[in-house]
């Protein structure tokens, strides 16, 4: 089988991915220092990760032949810009909860795509482990949070970020075009779900989009 | 109603947060001008309200300029957070 070769898509796309997993990290390592609780736990575990996710993208350019090069902006960049600030703990979380399923979702669709090189999935698959918890323990935090906040202001929160989020991502679309050509291709999403549940669980609803089992965050799709 | 001790403890907050001496910190200061990015605002605002116990949102908050109404804020908010079962207020926007 001859392996796929990285297109000079491929490779600004696998450094787009860095810098969103290293804004990530930067991002959770500021919560990391405030949070209080037992969140503590799970905060600094995905701050941890997401340094890690951004070191498995250095690791799989460097495998590849390719050296990280910086790039001007990432997603997370428009999303506090469009989004607004997460001004409380449950923002934050809420944001969270949203930016994360649209990762699980870019990945995702990267992975059903049949060019993508063995290492690229490689790379993917072993973040994917690592975003599932992190949705799991988003949702139950956010949960535990409806005596403070409220399930309705958590909703509302959670309803705002989900239409920034797609603000944000048609915009993106838009601005990168062939580079996520992958990403928007027309193929079969469902062909490959039996199999990708089995490895990752039933997390998603039918296109594709982790389904969060709560009432919370409820009803958005991806574009 | 503003107390000094509650500006006091938010002005020395922020000063361990980001390094600018409390003395510099006056209730007219702009948030814009702790010279701070956008991550670190929202790690600076989420501990305050953690440290507060309050729980206001962005709605809220995009009506505050000034560390002084920042503060107004907390006291606010943890002020009615503290009112016996009283249920906390629900914006009308998100957050």
């Amino acid at each position: 089988m001859n392996t796929p070769r990285l297109t000079e898509n491929d490779v600004w796309l696998l450094n787009y991915y860095r810098l969103s997993e290293v804004n990530g990290a930067l991002f959770f390592g500021r919560i990391a220092r405030i949070v209080r609780g037992p969140l503590q736990v799970d905060v600094t575990h995905h701050f941890a990760d997401e340094a890690n996710h951004a070191r498995y993208w250095t690791d799989c350019l460097d495998d590849l032949g390719h050296a990280p090069h910086r790039l001007p902006s990432g997603y997370q960049d428009q999303y506090l810009e469009v989004a607004g600030m997460p001004a409380n703990l449950m923002e934050v979380l809420a944001i969270t909860q949203v930016f994360e399923k649209r990762v699980i979702g870019v990945y995702r669709r990267h992975l059903r795509h049949p060019g993508t090189h063995p290492r690229v999935r490689q790379t993917i698959e072993r973040i994917m482990l690592d975003e599932r918890r992190h949705i799991g323990y988003v949702r139950t935090a956010l949960e535990q949070m409806a005596d403070k906040y409220g399930a309705d202001r958590i909703e509302k929160a959670v309803d705002h970020f989900t239409q920034a989020d797609r603000e944000v991502y048609a915009k993106t679309i838009a601005e990168y075009g062939e580079r996520f050509a992958h990403l928007t291709a027309d193929y079969d999403l469902r062909a490959d779900d039996d199999a990708y549940d089995d490895t990752y669980g039933d997390l998603d609803d039918a296109e594709g989009v982790p389904r969060i089992a709560t009432n919370l965050g409820k009803g958005a799709t991806l574009c | 109603m503003l107390t000094r001790t509650t500006f006091d403890e938010v002005a020395d907050r922020i000063s361990a947060l980001i390094g600018l001496p409390a003395g510099r910190i006056g209730p007219d200061t702009a948030l814009s001008a702790l010279a701070v990015d956008s991550f670190r605002m929202v790690e600076l605002v989420v501990d305050l309200q953690e440290e507060f116990d309050s729980a206001f949102g962005q709605a809220e908050l995009a009506l505050v300029s000034t560390v002084g109404e920042l503060a107004d804020l907390l006291a606010g908010e943890s002020a009615t957070a503290s009112a016996a079962g009283a249920p906390r207020p629900v914006p009308t926007e998100a957050g």
